[in-house]
């Protein structure tokens, strides 16, 4: 870990300490991450050769892990945005040293996100017809458009907070770190007027980007749901796939938090309250989750249509089964548990429950896609799946290399939003004031702006 | 330097004015197509005052703020 | 005008000539054994073995399944760059240096007869020496499917502008697979035209069509065993 830093200014060291320099324990940290990933690209360079027979796909089952991790990335990268947004228009205090950590998130694991689609294209020579020819009726087409209106509008979302923070590091960094930073502060200073900007900007977006973050898994649930496939035309798709996606955000956010908090000594900042309050959030997301499936599931079961019992069947008795109650552990019974236990809510516990989550949504990703296409509507085919070591490595260097790209974030910009928890400190006056408006009466601290001189 | 800065809000507002151009290509070509207008319409209709808010975002705070970086010595935050 | 294709099942021998036929028309890869058991045949035709019963009471049936032609096709409709089309007259056909590779169309058909070059496309020996230079031969990484050997009906046209007249609805243009069968179990036409033997079989009694609950209107008829 970088030593003390000896800058004058002793507040909030801690937090400059990791972007001012890297460590020797940061690249062994990254070496093996780097490793995996150049693993996975020669995997990928073998399938740009050879074309998608390296896969274990076929007819029917055409599509497979990389769509999967298509929905399993984009559903991660809902952890962020719209966390942070609704956090920020509720003016809930907790957030301000989490939403940097959330946000990066979602940026970072978009890029994946966009990355699986084109690992699973047999043509990626062919990927900008999609700019040139598209058509919009196509559903691939509504997940471009309203993926790239995301990956702009929570790049944005993750800039603006961060101007102030670069400013600050700017005036503490020495050599290239430097003028990174002071090109990307744009000049500021904190002028009167370029907070009025940032902050208009700040409430534009925290805005804007929650009907978009809701459309993008809306739209990516879509691609499956307006297909005539059994259990894939459902109506209930867009909320379940966006609320699997928030579920399985929260608990990629507390451990990536788990994780800076433990490499940088961030406890003082990442405080046991925060992991309780978003362990809570999590536990909530599992109900909800498991609400939607078991809507989902029984409607199947008990209509019993022939082809959606098969694939229902093939899911929960079937070939399928054990990732399905495999699935169910990981995503309901571990984390309900676990956190809805106060002895277990701890930080320990909340990792742990996060861990299983992200597993389990990786698998109901899975078990969405496959089971559909291995049991298709007329009984001719039946498929058999397993991904080859080609789509394994391809999968592990891409997780890896997200973790290696958060890695790098924390260490170029501070994962703590620097300004914002001091603006939290200096308005804990304020603060008091507005919760005090919350309740009855005229209370001694009421806010300025509206006095009550009726009881005067 | 203040001069490089400038190309955060330009790269940004490009980008923004790009997309609303594919966007409006892809009704011209739905129009000559004949295919699917209605989709691409409706999908429009929704993008492009998003990416309009991106352009304002642009020009008016990332813009403003490089502006006001550039200007002469002022007041810090009080 | 609306081509269609009516299958007569009490017909069917279950010879796979029409599959032959296809391949050979279409320059469609020979698969190899591999492929086989990879689940990666590539069939534009293909004749379905359905079994009843058990043994020593089994009924077996033939079902040659060709691309459907639905009128409402669904892989048209989410093809993101075009590259599947329905014509005027109703064929579904593609262009394959369009193609992305989305296998969008794959998951959107419900009758499964969509292909995929999962591999370059290979003919053992002297195969290759008998592909039509006519047809494109796909690469890697792109979809295929069956459609009605619309290069037949093109040189119809011709034949029929050349000759001063419009196509006919029947005798015109067959495909490969309709030409070839020796049972006479395919029969093919303009179903917009009543007169047609295709029309008239597709209004009997014994037709019916794949999937028709679903809505996508296929043009391909099937008779049932009477």
């Amino acid at each position: 870990m970088a030593g003390p830093t000896h800058h004058a200014e002793p507040e909030d060291a801690v937090l400059f300490a990791p972007v001012l320099g890297t460590t020797r324990r940061f690249w062994l940290g990254a070496a093996p991450l780097l490793l995996l990933t150049l693993w996975g690209i020669y995997a990928y360079t073998l399938q740009l050769r050879y074309g998608l027979g390296v896969t274990g796909l076929n007819r029917p089952v055409a599509w497979g892990i990389y769509i999967t991790n298509f929905v399993f990335f984009i559903g991660i990268s809902h952890a962020g945005t719209l966390i942070s947004a609704i956090l920020r228009l509720c003016k809930a205090e907790w957030r301000r040293p989490i939403t940097r950590a959330a946000e990066a998130i979602t940026v970072l694991v978009l890029f994946f996100g966009l990355g699986s689609i084109i690992m699973d294209l047999g043509r990626p020579d062919r990927l900008f017809y999609v700019l040139q020819y598209g058509r919009l009726q196509s559903p691939l087409l509504w997940d471009v458009t309203s993926i790239t209106t995301y990956l702009t509008g929570s790049s944005l979302y993750l800039y603006l907070p961060l101007i102030p923070d670069l400013a600050l590091v700017r005036d503490r960094a020495t050599g290239w770190r430097r003028s990174l930073y002071t090109f990307l502060a744009l000049g500021w200073r904190g002028t009167p007027g370029q907070h009025r900007r940032l902050e208009r900007g700040i409430a534009v977006m925290a805005v804007l980007v929650i009907p978009i973050a809701v459309s993008v898994h809306t739209v990516v649930s879509w691609v499956f749901s307006m297909t005539l496939q059994p259990l894939w035309k459902s109506t209930i798709f867009g909320p379940y796939f966006v609320t699997g996606a928030i579920f399985s955000g929260i608990a990629a956010l507390i451990i990536s938090m788990a994780a800076v908090r433990r490499a940088y000594h961030l406890e003082s900042y990442l405080k046991p309250v925060h992991f309780n309050s978003l362990a809570l959030l999590l536990l909530v997301m599992s109900l909800l989750w498991f609400y939607f499936t078991f809507a989902e599931h029984l409607t199947a079961y008990y209509g019993g249509e022939l082809a959606e019992a098969m694939v229902l069947f093939a899911k929960v008795t079937g070939r399928y089964a054990p990732a399905f109650w495999a699935m169910a552990v990981l995503n309901f019974v571990i984390p309900v548990a676990l956190l809805a236990n106060r002895r277990t809510r701890t930080v320990a516990g909340a990792v742990v429950a996060s861990a299983s989550v992200v597993v389990g949504m990786w698998l109901e990703r899975f078990l969405i896609v496959v089971p559909t296409l291995a049991n298709p509507r007329l009984p001719y085919e039946r498929g058999l799946y397993a991904p080859t070591w080609v789509e394994v490595s391809i999968t592990a260097g891409a997780v890896s290399f997200f973790m290696l790209l958060y890695m790098v974030f924390t260490r170029l910009f501070p994962i703590v939003s620097i300004w914002e928890v001091r603006e939290g400190r200096q308005g804990l006056k304020e603060a008091q004031q507005r919760m005090a408006g919350y309740l009855p009466g005229n209370a001694e601290l009421a806010p300025a702006v509206s006095p009550t001189p009726v009881l005067r | 330097m203040e001069r490089l800065w400038r190309v955060i809000p330009i790269t940004v507002g490009g980008f923004a004015v790009a997309f609303i151009g594919w966007m409006i290509r892809m009704l011209q070509l739905s129009w000559v197509r004949n295919d699917s207008w209605g989709f691409t319409v409706t999908v429009a209709s929704v993008v492009i005052p998003v990416f309009l808010v991106y352009l304002w975002l642009a020009v008016y705070v990332l813009g403003g703020i490089a502006r006001e970086g550039r200007g002469p010595e002022r007041e810090g935050r009080p | 005008m609306r081509w269609g294709m009516v299958v007569d099942l009490d017909r069917c021998t279950g010879c796979q000539a029409c599959v032959v036929a296809c391949k050979a028309e279409n320059n469609v890869p020979v698969s190899a054994p591999k492929s086989g058991r990879e689940g990666r045949l590539m069939l534009w035709m293909e004749v379905i073995p359905e079994v009843e019963g058990e043994y020593p009471n089994v009924r077996a049936r033939f079902i040659p399944r060709p691309c459907q032609q639905c009128d409402q096709p669904p892989c048209v409709k989410v093809c993101p760059v075009q590259a599947l089309s329905k014509s005027p007259e109703g064929i579904v056909s593609r262009v394959f240096a369009r193609c992305i590779g989305c296998r969008f169309c794959v998951q959107a058909c419900p009758y499964g007869v969509i292909q995929f070059n999962w591999r370059a496309p290979q003919w053992p020996g002297d195969l290759r020496e008998a592909l039509d230079p006519d047809i494109a031969v796909r690469p890697t990484g792109v979809a295929e499917s069956c459609d009605f050997c619309r290069h037949r009906y093109q040189r119809a046209r011709e034949q029929a502008r050349a000759d001063g007249r419009e196509v006919r609805g029947e005798g015109d243009y067959v495909p490969a697979c309709v030409e070839i069968c020796p049972a006479r179990a395919l029969t093919f036409g303009d179903l917009d035209d009543p007169n047609t033997e295709a029309a008239r079989l597709a209004r009997g009694p014994r037709a019916y069509r794949m999937l028709e609950d679903l809505g996508t209107a296929p043009k391909v008829y099937y008779l049932k065993e009477g």
